[in-house]
């Protein structure tokens, strides 16, 4: 578009203007970041990069061919995999079904979503019994142009794989399964798998027989790709489509005729780099993980049975009905927002199963939470339930039973004392017929692989709100746990009523001259975080919508603060309750308790320590007063904590009101402000909005609040200079907190706190700074091009020592 | 006035009115000042009521008098009319945003003698800028685009008939009296090339070039059909009549993506000045608002207004029932993106130092408070920055107390 480069050029050096604020930051000391800033960063470029790419480089994919009746048609897809889905059409729920199965969702505001087809989202509805021909022929019938050939090119060489060989564990032994000896023999051919093959004496020598067994009928997968095209069927909508030959294609696809399956034994500790290496990328034969529970005469049943009053929302049995498609139980991610009954869910599973199982949390407080909902939903007792965690060392006394514990508990390499290296010996020992691995996302892959090594599992759920990482740990969870089986589309569910439907707010709160004039100092690098949390605009904008939720509107409120100088003061300011890392577990207990059941307790402030799992469900108000830079996953988690339904005003949702408020309190003119837009992408995707306002308070309304004299507030400046700098850091804590506060007990504190300069990127705002500074020592007589100063020049620059 | 007011039944009272307030928009009906008749109010536009004089004594209405039957089967259908009135005026506005490299084509059947000057017409128009033998739209082009097909058809037509008076050497009566006849036409309804005069074919076949008349062979010669564009030079404004190129078509996201369900390049060509274009599907155009791009409008003299405006006159009929049509976060943003380049502005300043001695820095300073250029100074380095517009005075004041 040559004709509108006059128009470019112009707008070209306002691009150019701003672009060192982002450099700067990019500039930053890898060194000095921890390893999320890095991640952060890193995703920061991309975007960054995306942003700056000039207009010119948009695809045109105009030449391809519409079909005759795509106003029928659902949707579009694209050359390079993206498919865009229009929501009001007649049929996008069964598009939308089929699409979650084999695409990522990019975006799913109101009326067009976006998707992109993946190796890893084809692998995942391969696992759950869709096979290529399906695939291509449901997408060719709902898409109004017609299908890119190389779409169908990627989807066979994606999906040609898929499926053949399995992973099964029988006897506490691993094998590699297929119906195909030769790929079983190519896999063998590779050294890594050679190596984890386990021989048997009398097999030396004989690589190339296998183990033989009867497969299993594979009706049920027939089905399960039967009810995704016959839902299809039903919609007469889209005329001429050739329906029966695509449900015949499907049947005849997911339906192999009984044969023989071959098999070899691999070493445990190898299972994961077996799987690794056969992931796309490498021998490209990536495997399912199936458990045919039914037939597991080994094990002991556990007798678990779901209460009869227990219901299912439809994309609680959706994601059941993924899991559990052809009767056996597969592994894999199920990914439903906050609130929206992810513990339900994992139960199902269980009572589904019947086996042993090994939940996997976060911290100590949801072990409770989850012993209650186990309690709550089933009909088991104390005594088949064990806590496994510092304070809590039980075991069940029954043959099956179910087991709470935390990562770090399972993982901790150190020394255990006698008891807890029973507890841990007797779950390394046993057979577990589903292991539930709650909040995947904040998990280290690290600690996952390690995890995984100890436990054996036939079946494992992952279970999480957030798979926002784009980073290597979200592909990690692909072969450490298995492909994503469901993914509930937010927006749906706020309709439906499921989750609450929250109002999310950004105000601006201008900085005050005194400390917006700190801000700017170089040497107050260190402090600019504390600097723009404890802005005084800031304070008296959380007072203010304190006092209007709590006096007015009789709501719940948290407050998060990453800063814990600012935690602690605004909590003491206002004379809340606040918890954070250091607080203890009782402590944590008496003041949740408080928040839930006293009236006069309407206000909590939370650290970090309340972004994940600690569950708040009467909370329906959220202020967030400071955050950890551009983190995005952080953003959708503290939304979480007020997604949950609310009983009271059961009316209300349906009528589209908001009866959640998502506050984000961000003080202008400062990096805040670019790290707030940076956060709410994931949200923003979702299909959120964030309001912006920008004049939250008026004159009079200051008056009557704390902090409206100037000299409060150059109180208050004088207190944040002479704050240190470990106090003005960001609390950093171990992913999984509990074990490690435990061991650090007896001397040394458990947060490690960085400096802020590190999190916020100041080292890289300053180093040109420094360059100057550095080289100002002795004056210039020379250019930089070596050239003698003129006499003019050398004064000035003289006079700048 | 009130004269005026009692000429409709109540009934029509509103029709009336609307009427009025056309020709006062069209300046056809001004206020009087007239010395003839000192009691008037209002009063006809001069040249107007000239040449309406003109054209009820002169005109023999020739109007739909002896069609051939054979003429009216042949004469193009609507849809005909309809494609050629919006591909001219596409191309047109293709040529003007510099997509297409020529304006759109004179017609084969009614070749002009002299070629229509579409670049001085534009740059005439202000929408069009020729320095350097180069062609760019201006800021008013940006602007132009935006608006509805009757304000560009008025815009532009304007100028036209100013320059039809230098090229033809026709007095400016009678173009407007053939145009004006020509919006009285019903749509489709054919009439003979060969009745017109050399002056009024010239205009003829200009016309046919911007896609309001649409000529074709048929006993008798050639013909000319006027099309809706045509229809919309009498109508005096209003969406309808003129049956604006398509429906809405654009639909705007909470997450700043623009779908625009159209297969126009000159559609996709518009949302480009303001939206960043990811990919384009035959009948789906993908964007999204980004700072990037909507300050790059705001700088080409958009308004943030004129964006949200644009997006929600087109909005696509599924959303056209939201409330509001554009999402306000994202109206929101768009203003505040606007409001965000206004925050600084620039004005040059004068940066004065090395002073001879803290005296002479003393009473600069003082002069430039006096004169009300002071910006900043600083003492201790003896520094001191005024406003540019006092610099000469500055100079000669520091000069003189030297």
């Amino acid at each position: 578009m040559a004709p509108l480069k006059a128009a470019k050029a112009k707008a070209e050096w306002k691009k150019r203007a701003r672009k060192p604020s982002s450099k700067v930051l990019l500039g930053a000391e890898p060194s000095e970041l921890g390893a999320d800033d890095l991640e952060e960063l890193a995703h920061d470029k991309d975007e960054y990069f995306r942003l700056g790419d000039v207009d010119e480089q948009f695809r045109d994919y105009a030449a391809l061919a519409l079909k005759g009746d795509h106003a029928n048609r659902p949707l579009w897809v694209c050359p390079d995999g993206r498919i865009f889905l229009e929501t009001f059409s007649p049929v996008y729920r069964q598009a939308y079904d089929f699409l979650i199965a084999i695409a990522e969702p990019v975006c799913r505001p109101e009326c067009v979503h976006e998707y992109v087809l993946t190796p890893h989202s084809l692998y995942a509805a391969v696992s759950v019994g869709l096979d290529t021909q399906t695939i291509i022929t449901v997408l060719n019938r709902l898409s109004k142009v017609a299908l890119p050939d190389e779409i169908r090119e990627f989807v066979r060489a994606s999906t040609g794989n898929y499926g053949k060989v399995k992973m099964v564990l029988q006897r506490n032994k691993f094998f590699v399964e297929s119906a195909y000896p030769k790929v079983l023999r190519k896999l063998l051919k590779d050294p890594t798998i050679q190596q984890a093959r386990v021989t048997d004496e009398d097999d030396e020598g004989l690589a190339g027989s296998f183990h033989r067994s009867a497969a299993l009928p594979d009706q049920a997968a027939a089905e399960l790709g039967n009810t995704d095209v016959g839902a299809e069927v039903d919609a007469d909508a889209a005329p001429g489509l050739d329906a029966g030959e695509a449900a015949a294609a499907a049947v005849a696809g997911a339906l192999h005729p009984e044969r023989e399956v071959h098999s070899f034994e691999i070493e445990p500790t190898q299972v994961e780099h077996v799987k690794a290496r056969c992931l796309p990328g490498g021998l490209n034969y990536p495997m399912l993980e199936e458990y045919d529970f039914r037939n597991d005469t080994i094990n002991p049943d556990l007798a678990i049975e779901l209460k009869p009053h227990v219901t299912h929302r439809p994309y609680q049995e959706k994601s059941m009905a993924k899991m559990f498609g052809n009767g056996r139980a597969r592994s894999g991610i199920i990914v439903l927002p906050c609130g929206a009954g992810k513990s339900l869910v994992g139960i199902t599973a269980a009572a589904r199963i019947r086996k042993s199982v090994l939940v996997l949390v976060t911290n100590s407080v949801s072990v409770d939470q989850w012993k209650h909902q186990f309690k709550l939903w089933t009909n088991l007792q104390d005594h088949q339930i064990s806590r496994f965690t510092s304070d809590q060392k039980e075991a069940f006394t029954t043959a099956a039973g179910v087991t709470i514990t935390t990562y770090t508990m399972i993982s901790y390499s150190g020394r255990r004392s006698d008891e807890s290296a029973k507890v841990m010996e007797e779950i390394a020992n046993r057979e577990w017929g589903l292991l539930l691995l709650d909040e995947v996302h904040v998990v280290p892959a690290q600690m996952f692989r390690k995890v995984i090594g100890i436990v054996k599992a036939h079946c494992k759920l992952g279970l999480t709100a957030t798979l926002v990482r784009e980073d290597e740990r979200i592909s990690d969870l692909n072969f450490l746990i298995g492909p994503k089986l469901y993914e509930a589309n937010w927006l749906d569910l706020t309709r439906a009523g499921h989750i609450a439907n929250v109002q999310c707010v950004e105000v601006w709160c201008p900085m005050t001259k005194a400390f917006y004039h700190e801000y700017l100092k170089k040497e107050n690098a260190a402090r600019r975080q504390l600097l723009y949390v404890m802005n005084p605009n800031k304070f008296q904008s959380c007072q203010f919508l304190i006092q209007y939720h709590e006096q007015v509107r009789g709501d719940k409120i948290i407050v998060f603060s990453d800063n814990i100088f600012a935690l602690r003061e605004y909590a003491q300011r206002l004379r809340k309750p606040f918890i954070y890392g250091g607080t203890s577990h009782q402590e944590r207990t008496r003041v949740l308790a408080a928040f839930k059941r006293n009236p006069e307790v309407s206000t909590v402030f939370l650290s970090k320590v309340g972004d994940n799992s600690i569950d708040i469900p009467e909370a329906n108000v959220l202020i967030q007063i400071s955050s950890h830079a551009g983190s995005r996953r952080q953003e959708a988690q503290r939304l979480g904590r007020i997604l949950r339904a609310k009983q009271a005003k059961p009316g209300a949702v349906g009528a589209g009101e908001f009866n959640a408020f998502f506050y984000t309190l961000v003080s202008r003119d400062t990096q805040e402000m670019f790290y707030s837009t940076k956060r709410q992408q994931f949200l923003i995707d979702q299909g959120y909005a964030f309001k912006v306002i920008t004049n939250l308070l008026d004159a009079t309304a200051r008056g009557e609040l704390q902090l409206s004299s100037e000299e409060d507030q150059l109180n208050l400046l004088a207190k944040v200079l002479s704050a240190g700098e470990e106090e003005a850091g960001v609390e950093v804590l171990a992913d999984a907190d509990d074990l490690a506060a435990k061991r650090s007990a007896g001397g040394g504190a458990v947060r490690t706190a960085g400096t802020l300069a590190a999190k916020s990127g100041a080292h890289g705002l300053t180093y040109l700074e420094y360059d100057t500074g550095a080289r100002a020592a002795k004056p210039r007589t020379l250019t930089k091009a070596g050239k003698p100063r003129h006499a003019l020049f050398r004064r000035r620059a003289q006079g700048k020592e | 006035m009130s004269l005026l007011d009692s000429w409709p039944t109540p009934a029509a009272r509103a029709k009336h009115q609307a009427a009025l307030d056309r020709l006062r928009r069209l300046q056809l009906l001004l206020p009087a000042c007239s010395k003839e008749a000192p009691d008037a109010s209002l009063d006809l536009h001069p040249a107007f009521r000239e040449q309406l004089r003109w054209a009820v004594t002169t005109s023999q209405g020739k109007e739909g008098s002896g069609v051939p039957a054979a003429v009216l089967e042949a004469a193009p259908s609507r849809a005909d009319l309809d494609q050629h009135a919006s591909r001219q005026w596409e191309a047109l506005m293709l040529y003007l945003v510099g997509s297409a490299e020529q304006p759109p084509a004179a017609s084969p059947l009614l070749p002009p003698a002299v070629a229509l000057p579409l670049d001085e017409l534009l740059s005439a128009a202000g929408l069009l800028s020729l320095a350097q033998r180069e062609r760019s739209i201006t800021e008013q082009g940006f602007q132009f685009l935006l608006l509805d097909t009757y304000g560009q058809l008025w815009l532009l037509l304007r100028e036209y008939i100013a320059s039809a008076n230098a090229r033809f050497g026709e007095p400016l009566g009678e173009v407007l009296n053939f145009l004006l006849q020509l919006g009285f036409r019903e749509v489709g309804a054919p009439f003979a090339a060969s009745a017109l005069r050399p002056s009024e074919r010239g205009i003829a076949a200009d016309l046919a070039q911007l896609g309001l008349l649409l000529p074709f062979r048929a006993t008798g010669g050639m013909w000319l059909a006027p099309t809706r564009l045509a229809q919309a030079l009498a109508s005096g404004g209003g969406g309808e009549a003129v049956g604006e190129v398509s429906e809405g078509f654009i639909v705007v996201e909470t997450n700043y993506r623009v779908y625009a369900y159209t297969s126009s390049a000159l559609q996709a060509a518009i949302l480009r000045l303001f939206v960043r274009c990811e990919c384009v599907l035959p009948n789906l155009f993908v964007g999204v608002l980004t700072r990037e791009s909507v300050t790059g409008a705001l700088g080409c003299g958009l308004s943030a207004d004129q964006i949200v405006d644009f997006l929600r006159k087109h909005a696509h009929p599924h959303i056209a029932q939201r409330v509001p049509v554009v999402p306000e976060t994202v109206a929101d943003q768009i203003r505040l993106w606007q409001a965000d380049t206004r925050r600084v502005r620039q004005s040059r300043a004068y940066l004065y130092e090395a002073f001879d001695s803290p005296a002479a820095f003393a009473a600069a300073a003082a002069h430039a408070r006096a004169a009300g250029t002071w910006l900043w100074q600083d003492d201790a380095k003896g520094r001191l920055v005024a406003a540019y517009v006092g610099h000469d005075a500055m100079r000669a004041f520091i000069r003189a107390n030297r």
